[in-house]
Formats: structure tokens, C-alpha cells, sequence
């Protein structure tokens, strides 16, 4: 009998030992440490949650008692063009800002990985942004500098270019929020730093014993060993994009202006719930959001396995 | 036009986003109406100033602490401590605690949500403007019995005051000040270029014309007109609709919709798009990203001639005094008739209201009730509030105020203007329940036209079909 077999049986034997009043007190104890986590989790989670998934099915202003209207919320979302302008929007957003970010930060986090000097100092230089990125002071900062007489336009102006109105011209606000948005890139390319470190030197050495160029060696080593990193930072990067609000908050003042091109899908669910008193609109809102990101993530998901490399495969 | 669907422009363009309006209806109201009540007859005679109104002799009876929410900006805040400290002063059993906010617009959002939860301060800052949206027994506490057994003394105030915060009889707020819409212009600049100053009972072409001679005369990076407050604020349209014989909300139903014709509204927007392309005014990038900060508006930065801006007047001119820009001053806005010899309001100028509520579920009513009886009555509370949210209702506090030498001449003529309005009772109402949809909706589609971006008939359908499903009530 191996040694494993006999402590089992030892456990066994000692469990059945302990008196049932003791088996009775532990669980209460184990059940009274749980209960914090679990009341919060009832009432601050799971509990909104469902009210709110109930309220998207209800007419409610916020001032009466929700009214039961089925499918209609979610029915009126196709025939809501601002509903669609702010789909649009967060598309264009979403799929713009998302790709840079990711290779501005695996660019930056490449860069960063080689032995460098004052290499401490660069990182925190470049995650200072994401400390700021999405304040409201910094957002009104960009609002000065992004002005028709902000400092990009006088800088611009040097060089004998008259910059536009880039926050008050609708061909030209949304792409500075995206400008926002990947200045912020610092999580993302910490992130990648620490992957990159993780990658076995012997790999890249038998490259170079092998004559591999450096495009060659990022294809076949660097990338498909930061793959999984690639994957994650890609989800939570969209997730986080398809949330943003702040930004177009502030600098739109609310409005999502100007003409909705600032209108992200968060701000149009603001403006819906409190703004309009729309707040069953709102929330049929915000789960068709869920549903789009879930439904996102489990594409990437399923496509993993042909890009994403996990070491045990 | 309804006299109960008389509006407010002045809150109107207060409304049309945290861009501008927000938090200042302060001293400025009382400005709104200067250079044009020149003409007005004498105050009324001369009443006392004195204490009066009607404290409870058993102030310390009344116990409780009771929270109190307004919207303002800092000096706001600091003038209403100090009259809750004489309150507290006076109700040495009561102690108020003071829930203030900045912003215009966050303020009734925070109102919304606390009404949601049953959770409205026992006092809270209202106006007429957003009153439909509160105005249920569970909501707000019903004030026709603190009225009627004198708790709260309104004997001092216009009836048509008590009116515009009551629906269907039932009084929810009690108004406090009074403030209107006019058209404001850099009057110093308009002086040095050699412009005519403007004029009341201008109609829209003596306007257009004012406009488009002005911009001939400025000089470059000087705009006559600023498209962000006159074109996409619902201020102007008033004007026009109610110049073109049209209500601007007619029942319907349960709820209200729009009284006028599509037509009308594509006339207003093709109106000021012939201004912009005659350049009258700044481009729509320009307006769309003007600062949205209290007196850093293009007003005041002496970058255009004039505005509707008056919520942000005073901010405003003190900008301008600092950088020896010129004054401002105001006139009504055009398409608005001013029926000579009367005080009563004609078509195209709302008059708009705020005050004081009481909530619902406030635990302790008997305390409520004395503070907004004691900030609508007490003369040394008036005296340090002075007509900061608008002219102060109370007719013995407002003659206080119009003999006051501390007032400027120009702030006691206003005064004295809004002295008429209340001795004649002008009505002053709600607007109807889903007007923030009619505010958001107004303002994207003047922008959608004033980018080109839309057709001009198209926009004003669409606008006509979301305002008119939010106005329904349904």
C-alpha cells in the first residue's frame, strides 16, 4: 500500500472521529466568513443585475413604476437612429483604437525590452498617460490643446499649416478621442513587457545561431510566444474601449456633439437613462452591449486556437 | 398661444447642456431684462422693509435636521451658509445640512435619481422648468395646507408666482426668483465700430439686417453673431414661433406635443443659415467647440458682438472688464412684441421661476417648512441672498432691493421691470414633462443642419417625431 493510501485512510479514519457538533461549528464558521462576500455579492452584483435585465423589459422614467413591455425596448433600438450613429460610432472607436494600442504598446514594450538605459525611467514615462488618460482634468486639458487655437494648431501653425477645429469638427473629434485613447497604452505595454521577459533566451540564441533576421525572429519566436499575452491584452483593451465614456463626456460636454460624433454607446445609455429618463431603454441598452462583447469575446475565443501558442501545446 | 404654455427661455437655453448653462442663474437674472425697461412707470410705493413675514413664535419647537439642495456656483454657495446660519440662528432646534452642486444639468439628474429612491432632501431648489418631471404627492409634499394655515407666508408673493409652481391646484413649489431671456451685445465694442445699438421690439428682418451690418463693420475674428447660443438653443425659437402666432406645446392626449408646424421650424433653421453664409456668424466648428466655462464664452472673450448668453451675463462682463473688452447689455429678443404701457408679457418672453419644495418623504416637515417660510420671508435673509437665483418674489423684499443703494441703477431698473411683471400676475407655467428630450433632440439635429449634415425638411421631421414621443407622456 503506498504511503499516499495509508494517509488517506488516516484522514478518512480521523475524520470520522471528529464529533458531529465540531463538523457543525466549522461549517458555521466557514459559511460566517463567506457571508460578507456573499451579501455584497447578492446585493451590490447579482441583485442589480437582474433588476436591471428586468427593467429592460419594462417602460420606466425613473418617476413612476416600471410598466411590463416585453420585447419593445429592444425592438425600438432598430429603429432608433440615434441608437445606430452611436453604434457606428463606438465601431469606429473600437476598431480603430484597439489595433493601435496594442502595436503602439507591443512597438513601445519591444523598444523597452532591450537593454537600455535609464530603462526604469522610460517605462514610467510612458505609463504616466494611463495614470491620466482617463481623468476628467485630462480631458479637459485635451479639450485646450486639441482647440481651434489650442497647441497642436499654433505648433502646426509654425510650419504653415492651419490646423481645423479638430474637437469642433464632426470629420475630425472622434479620431482625436481615439488620439486619447492610445496615448494611453502604459497598462497594455507593461503588460507586454513582462510577457517579452518571459520568452526563454535559448530560443532567441538558437535564431541567432541560425542567422534569423530580426522580422523573422519576431514572427516565429517573439509573437507566438506573446500570443497569450496578445489575447488578453486585445479582450480587455475592446472591453475597455467599448465602455469608454469619459472622455467623450467631457469634451462634447455631454452631447456626444458634434452631429453624434462623439456619441459613444455609453454616453448614448447615459443620455438615455439620465438625460431622457429613459431608464428601461437604458438598460435594454446596456445588455445589448453585453451581449455584443460576450459575443465578441467568444469569436476571439474560438479563433484562439489558431494564432494563440500556450507553451504546453 | 396657452397662457399656461407660456415658457421659459431663459431656463431653456440654461438647459441646452452643461455647455453653458449650468450653474449660474445668479445675481445675472436681474439683469436680463436691462435697456429695455427704461420706459417702465415707477416702482410701486414705497413699503416697509423691515422684519416681516411670518416666523413661528415657537421657533424652538421645531426640531429636526433637514438636508437643502441647490445648484450655483461658489458665490451662490457662500451666500446661502450664510442665511442658513441666520436660519439656524433663528431655529436653534434645526440643523440644515447643505447639499449643493456646481452644475445645472447634474443637479436634476442627482434630483431624478434621489427621487427614484425616495430619497429627495427635505428642501430642495426647484424652477418650473423641471417641476412636471417632480410634481407627484410621493415626489414632492403637496404645500396648499402649509400655505393655507400661514406656515409658509405667501401673502407677499404674486399669485401668478404660486401659480407657475402649482399643477392642477396643487402647489409644489413656492417660488422664490424670477428671471427672463433677452438678446446680450458687447455694447462698447458696437460703439467703437460704429454699429447702432440694438433695440427692443426688433423683428427679425430689422435683426438680420442689424446683423449683417454689424459683421461689415467688425474687424476679422470678430463674429456678430454666435451660433451656439442663438441657433441651437431653443431661446430664439421661442421668440419665433410664438412671432409666427403658434404655441409652442398644445395638449394632446395625456401628455403635450409640439404646437407648430414643421415648416415654421425649417423656416427658423434656413433663417440662420442664410446668416451663417452671409457671415453674420461664427462657423458651426467655431460654436461647437466654444469653452463652456462661466465667462470664457466668446462673449466674453470679445469674439463675437453678441448672444443670448445672459445666464452667464455678470460672468461674463466681469471677463470682459478685466481684459477691457467693453459692457454688456440686453435688449429683448427679436420677433419679441413688448406691449408699450402695459407690464404684462406679450408673445416671445418667458418668464422663468425658481424656488423652494419640500420633499415627500422629509421626516421633518414641521422644520422644512419654516426654513423655506423663513427664506421667502425674513428680510435679513432676503438681505444677504439679495436676487440671486432671480428677482426675489416677496414684494416687500423686492421694494427693499429696489430703494437699496448698494444695487446699480441698471440692476434696480431690472428690478423694477420684474416689480410690474408680478404686481400684474403674468403667468408663468410648467413646461411639460419630457422637455430635457425636446432640449437634447433640438440641439442635434441644428447641429446635424448646421454642418450640413442633414436635410433641412428631413431634420425637422425627425426632430418633430422624437420630441413629439417625449412629449407625449407615454
Amino acid at each position: 500500500m503506498s504511503a499516499i493510501v495509508m494517509q488517506r485512510e488516516r484522514d478518512t479514519e480521523h475524520r470520522s472521529t471528529i464529533r458531529p457538533s465540531h463538523r457543525r461549528s466549522d461549517r458555521r464558521a466557514v459559511l460566517a466568513f463567506l457571508a460578507p462576500w456573499t451579501v455584497g455579492l447578492i446585493l451590490l452584483t447579482l441583485g442589480p443585475l437582474a433588476f436591471s435585465l428586468y427593467l429592460s423589459f419594462t417602460h420606466y422614467n425613473l418617476f413612476s413604476a416600471p410598466r411590463w413591455a416585453g420585447l419593445s425596448n429592444y425592438g425600438s433600438m432598430f429603429r432608433d437612429p440615434s441608437f445606430f450613429a452611436s453604434a457606428r460610432v463606438t465601431a469606429t472607436y473600437v476598431g480603430i483604437s484597439v489595433p493601435c494600442v496594442l502595436g503602439g504598446a507591443l512597438a513601445v514594450a519591444l523598444l523597452l525590452n532591450g537593454k537600455l538605459r535609464g530603462l526604469a525611467f522610460y517605462r514610467t514615462l510612458f505609463y504616466i498617460p494611463t495614470l491620466l488618460g482617463s481623468t476628467v482634468a485630462i480631458a479637459f486639458v485635451w479639450t485646450e490643446v486639441f482647440s481651434s487655437s489650442g497647441v497642436v494648431n499654433r505648433v502646426l501653425s509654425l510650419v504653415g499649416i492651419t490646423g481645423p477645429a479638430w474637437l469642433g469638427d464632426p470629420s475630425t473629434a472622434l479620431y482625436t478621442l481615439i488620439t486619447l485613447n492610445v496615448w494611453t497604452f502604459g497598462t497594455v505595454m507593461v503588460i507586454f513587457l513582462a510577457g517579452l521577459r518571459q520568452i526563454p533566451r535559448p530560443l532567441y540564441e538558437a535564431a541567432q545561431v541560425d542567422g534569423a533576421g530580426r522580422l523573422s525572429v519576431f514572427r516565429n519566436i517573439t509573437f507566438p510566444m506573446l500570443s497569450p499575452v496578445v489575447f488578453f491584452n486585445g479582450i480587455l483593451t475592446a472591453i475597455t474601449a467599448f465602455q469608454s465614456f469619459t472622455p467623450a463626456y467631457i469634451i462634447s460636454s455631454g452631447t456626444g456633439g458634434p452631429v453624434q460624433s462623439t456619441l459613444l454607446y455609453s454616453l448614448y445609455l447615459y443620455q438615455q437613462g439620465f438625460v431622457q429618463y429613459n431608464m428601461g431603454y437604458a438598460a435594454a441598452l446596456a445588455w445589448f452591449m453585453l451581449a455584443v462583447i460576450a459575443g465578441l469575446t467568444a469569436v476571439a475565443f474560438a479563433t484562439a486556437r489558431f494564432w494563440v501558442h500556450y507553451g504546453d501545446q | 398661444m396657452a397662457p399656461h404654455l407660456a415658457h421659459t427661455q431663459w431656463s431653456h437655453r440654461r438647459r441646452l447642456g452643461s455647455r453653458r448653462l449650468g450653474y449660474r442663474t445668479g445675481a445675472i437674472a436681474v439683469s436680463t431684462v436691462l435697456g429695455f425697461t427704461g420706459t417702465l412707470v415707477p416702482a410701486e410705493g414705497a413699503m416697509a422693509a423691515g422684519s416681516h413675514g411670518g416666523v413661528p413664535t415657537a421657533n424652538n419647537k421645531i426640531t429636526g435636521q433637514i438636508q437643502f439642495s441647490w445648484w450655483g456656483d461658489t458665490a451662490r454657495d457662500n451666500i446661502t451658509y450664510d442665511v442658513i446660519k441666520l436660519f439656524e440662528k433663528a431655529y436653534p432646534g434645526v440643523t440644515v445640512s447643505p447639499e449643493p452642486t456646481a452644475n445645472y444639468n447634474n443637479y436634476w439628474q442627482q434630483l431624478t435619481v434621489e427621487a427614484a429612491a425616495h430619497d429627495v432632501p427635505c428642501v430642495v431648489t426647484t424652477q418650473n422648468t423641471y417641476l412636471a418631471n417632480y410634481e407627484k404627492p410621493t415626489i414632492l409634499l403637496p404645500l396648499n395646507s402649509l400655505v393655507k394655515s400661514g406656515t409658509i407666508n405667501t401673502s407677499k408673493i404674486s399669485q401668478s408666482i404660486i401659480t407657475g409652481g402649482s399643477r392642477d391646484g396643487t402647489i409644489y413649489m413656492i417660488g422664490t426668483g424670477a428671471a427672463s431671456n433677452a438678446l446680450v451685445y458687447n455694447s462698447t465694442m458696437a460703439h467703437k465700430y460704429g454699429i447702432p445699438p440694438l433695440t427692443n421690439n426688433m423683428d427679425w428682418s430689422q435683426f438680420r439686417s442689424w446683423a449683417e451690418g454689424a459683421a461689415k463693420k467688425l474687424p476679422s475674428g470678430v463674429n456678430a453673431l454666435d451660433l451656439t447660443t442663438e441657433y441651437a438653443s431653443l431661446v430664439f425659437l421661442y421668440s419665433w414661433v410664438r412671432d409666427n402666432n403658434y404655441p409652442f406645446y398644445v395638449k394632446s392626449g395625456t401628455g403635450y406635443k409640439l404646437g407648430f408646424p414643421e415648416k415654421s421650424l425649417a423656416n427658423y433653421w434656413n433663417f440662420w443659415q442664410s446668416l451663417t453664409k452671409s457671415g453674420a456668424t461664427n462657423t458651426p466648428a467655431q460654436a461647437a467647440e466654444e469653452p463652456t466655462t462661466s465667462g470664457d464664452d466668446y462673449l466674453a472673450q470679445g469674439k463675437v458682438l453678441a448672444g443670448d448668453d445672459t445666464a452667464n451675463l455678470l460672468a461674463d462682463q466681469t471677463t470682459l472688464d478685466s481684459n477691457g473688452l467693453g459692457t454688456v447689455k440686453d435688449v429683448l429678443p427679436p420677433g419679441t412684441a413688448w406691449a408699450k404701457g402695459q407690464f404684462a408679457v406679450s408673445h416671445g418672453l418667458g418668464i422663468d421661476v425658481s424656488g423652494m419644495s419640500i420633499g415627500a418623504d422629509c421626516k421633518y416637515m414641521p422644520a422644512a417648512a419654516a426654513f423655506v417660510n423663513f427664506w421667502t420671508n425674513n428680510a435679513a435673509a432676503t438681505k444677504v441672498y439679495d436676487s440671486n437665483n432671480g428677482a426675489v418674489t416677496n414684494s416687500l423684499d423686492l421694494q427693499a432691493q429696489l430703494r437699496s443703494p448698494k444695487n446699480p441703477e441698471p440692476i434696480r431698473t431690472s428690478l423694477t421691470f420684474f416689480s410690474h411683471l408680478f404686481k400684474d400676475k403674468t403667468p408663468i407655467n410648467f413646461d411639460p414633462s419630457g422637455y430635457s428630450t425636446v432640449v437634447t433632440d433640438f440641439q442635434t439635429t441644428t447641429q446635424a443642419v448646421q454642418f450640413g449634415k442633414a436635410n433641412i425638411p428631413a431634420e425637422a421631421r425627425l426632430f418633430f417625431k422624437e420630441a413629439n414621443a417625449a412629449l407625449s407622456g407615454r
